[in-house]
């Protein structure tokens, strides 16, 4: 009872989590996304890429969202659209996360010029407008989607670093830690140990709300037509759309329609993550 | 405050060279030659010779990059590969409609999204208050290109109240008052567009900054002291609150010159997103630092701007 009240249990998390209706309902949202881009052979036979005579049906029972300028299914397509999407912008939240991670973790543990010399680097990458170096980057480079992933993760870490940097500051003074180097840990340990556990809630939070930002990123790239051209990405597929907006808007509505659901539950999920794992910090 | 303007204004400079460093090294670090890009596939070695030599790319790596800082400290970007024109004359072409975009968004925005984050968190919870949210969270997860299709779908295209392309009729040549209100038709859907993805976020930190400041024990005092809820709000809670918004509209600039050249495609728009789509497509690579320059110039100035504002709202600050 005793040691209850002291050490938070761990299903604290899934108690102030389960309360959350809109977060419980993003998360299926979530889960469904995933599913459906994980099976999208299973769900549509038909082939993204495949082009054919039936170029601009309108949604009917064969092609159940109709087909595009190519003759392509649309519906497989919105499918297959969501794997580019989950795909981008999990690894470039990641990717950010673990730089921000190690930039900030020195940062705030090191201390001193090694501090300055990282901040200064934040800074500029704070400034430095992200989808702009990012098309500097596709224009270099060419459009390959491993790139687009890199180029957004290395542009987006700087939350994470800034937000571990000032947890890792204000957690290194306090008594645990100190009694961890009385009892002769090594800075190493210190900081992986005992440290960095105790400031990674934030950490998470801000990783789950910079995949939906590099997911906007992506299909961003691809609208202006300089995505990854052998993926499908809902962003190109409202570039071919953009042309037939007077003739076949409805090309327009599935794609822009997945994309927006897909953003709003993986933010929905980050905030509802944020309100269970920091409760004092509420929205 | 003139001396701190001027401090700020300097820092632009390790700032520049920086970004002109980097991207230097990235185009020496790419695979192929930006000459073999311009002349074509099958160009003859004496025209490969030409447009090295006419763009300069005969010369060694170092003094390339030096010329270009030179010339940069005198206000000159160098020469468009594909346009032959100056990079500073083509995106200053181009900025001014962009800045008019994203400008009046910003200021609509603004006064929107505080106003209607003043409303939600004066019934925190309420039906007002969840709609709100849900407006706001699927305003800031929606493409903005997408929602400038819709617009378009929607207001133009089926109810015919707005021009669908261009920033004035080509058909008419208005000039004075008649032209400003074409000029005004034309802007409706582009920065509606803007404003609501602004607006998504402004609108969310007022809530939550509004609703956390109401909470300090200050705010109790001053309505103990029998202060009218109105003066609670405007005159105490709201100037608290909006520190963290004004940082935010300072530190998202960037972000939201990159929804304006999207939506900028959807629309026609003559602004930096037609130059910018050029110019990545065919590897115009001085008219793309040339952007990527002017971009992080216009962040620089929104959070210097910031910093101003800091001061307007909370006089604890101050610039030194």
């Amino acid at each position: 009872m005793l040691e209850q009240a002291i050490v938070p249990s761990r299903d604290s998390f899934w108690h102030r989590f389960r309360r959350d209706g809109g977060g419980l309902a993003a998360v299926t949202l979530l889960l469904a996304v995933i599913a459906v881009a994980l099976g999208a052979g299973v769900l549509s036979h038909a082939d993204p890429f495949h082009t054919s005579r039936q170029r601009l049906l309108a949604p009917a029972t064969g092609h159940l969202l109709g087909t595009d300028a190519l003759g392509r299914d649309q519906l497989s397509r919105v499918l297959y659209g969501g794997r580019t999407s989950l795909e981008v912008g999990v690894a470039a939240a990641l990717l950010a996360t673990l730089v921000g991670l190690a930039v900030g973790a020195v940062a705030g543990y090191a201390g001193g010029w090694l501090d300055d010399l990282l901040m200064r680097i934040t800074e500029f990458f704070q400034v430095v407008p992200r989808f702009f170096a990012a098309l500097v980057v596709v224009a270099v480079f060419g459009s390959r989607i491993s790139i687009i992933i890199l180029v957004l993760g290395l542009t987006s870490w700087t939350v994470t670093a800034r937000i571990l940097r000032a947890e890792v500051l204000s957690i290194r003074g306090r008594e645990f830690v100190t009694g961890a180097i009385v009892i002769g840990a090594g800075r190493r340990r210190v900081l992986l140990r005992h440290i960095l556990p105790n400031a990674l809630s934030p950490v998470i939070v801000a990783g789950s709300l910079q995949v939906g930002g590099a997911m906007l990123a992506e299909a961003g790239l691809a609208f202006l037509g300089v995505g990854d051209p052998r993926v499908v990405s809902w962003g190109s597929m409202l570039q071919e759309a953009q042309r037939f907006m007077r003739s076949q808007p409805w090309l327009a509505i599935a794609p822009g329609l997945a994309i927006t659901l897909t953003v709003l539950a993986v933010n929905r999920f980050g905030d509802a993550l944020n309100d269970a794992l920091s409760p004092r910090r509420r929205r | 405050m003139s001396r701190y303007l001027l401090r700020r204004l300097m820092q632009v400079i390790p700032l520049l060279f920086c970004i002109v460093t980097l991207t230097f090294a990235l185009i020496h670090a790419a695979p192929g030659d930006p000459a073999t890009y311009l002349a074509g596939d099958s160009a003859s070695a004496d025209y490969l010779k030409f447009i090295r030599h006419r763009f300069e790319l005969d010369r060694p790596l170092p003094q390339q990059y030096l010329t270009y800082i030179d010339r940069l400290a005198h206000g000159d970007m160098g020469r468009s590969f594909t346009q032959g024109s100056s990079v500073a004359g083509l995106v200053r072409g181009r900025l001014g409609a962009t800045l008019l975009l994203v400008g009046t968004a910003t200021v609509l925005a603004t006064v929107l999204g505080v106003g209607l984050g003043i409303a939600a968190a004066g019934r925190p919870h309420s039906l007002f208050d969840g709609a709100i949210g849900i407006v706001s969270l699927a305003g800031y997860s929606m493409p903005v290109f997408w929602l400038a299709q819709l617009l378009l779908l929607v207001f133009s295209l089926e109810l015919g109240w707005f021009p669908t392309q261009g920033m004035t009729n080509v058909r008419q040549n208005l000039t004075g008052l008649p032209h400003l209100l074409d000029v005004g038709r034309h802007l409706v859907l582009p920065v509606a567009a803007l404003t609501v993805q602004q607006v998504a976020l402004i609108m969310r930190l007022t809530r939550a900054g509004l609703l956390e400041v109401l909470e300090q024990e200050w705010m109790t005092a001053a309505r103990a002291r029998g202060l009218p809820e109105r003066l609670v709000i405007f005159r105490h809670a709201l100037r608290n609150a909006l520190l963290p918004v004004t940082t935010v509209i300072g530190s998202h600039i960037g972000f939201w010159l990159s929804g304006a050249v999207l939506t900028e495609t959807v629309f026609g728009w003559p602004g930096l997103g037609r130059l910018t789509l050029d110019a990545t497509l065919s590897r115009d690579y001085p008219v793309l630092l040339g952007i990527l320059i002017a971009v992080s110039l216009a962040v620089v100035v929104a959070n210097l701007a910031t910093d101003l504002v800091y001061t307007l709202l909370d006089p604890r600050v101050r610039l030194a």
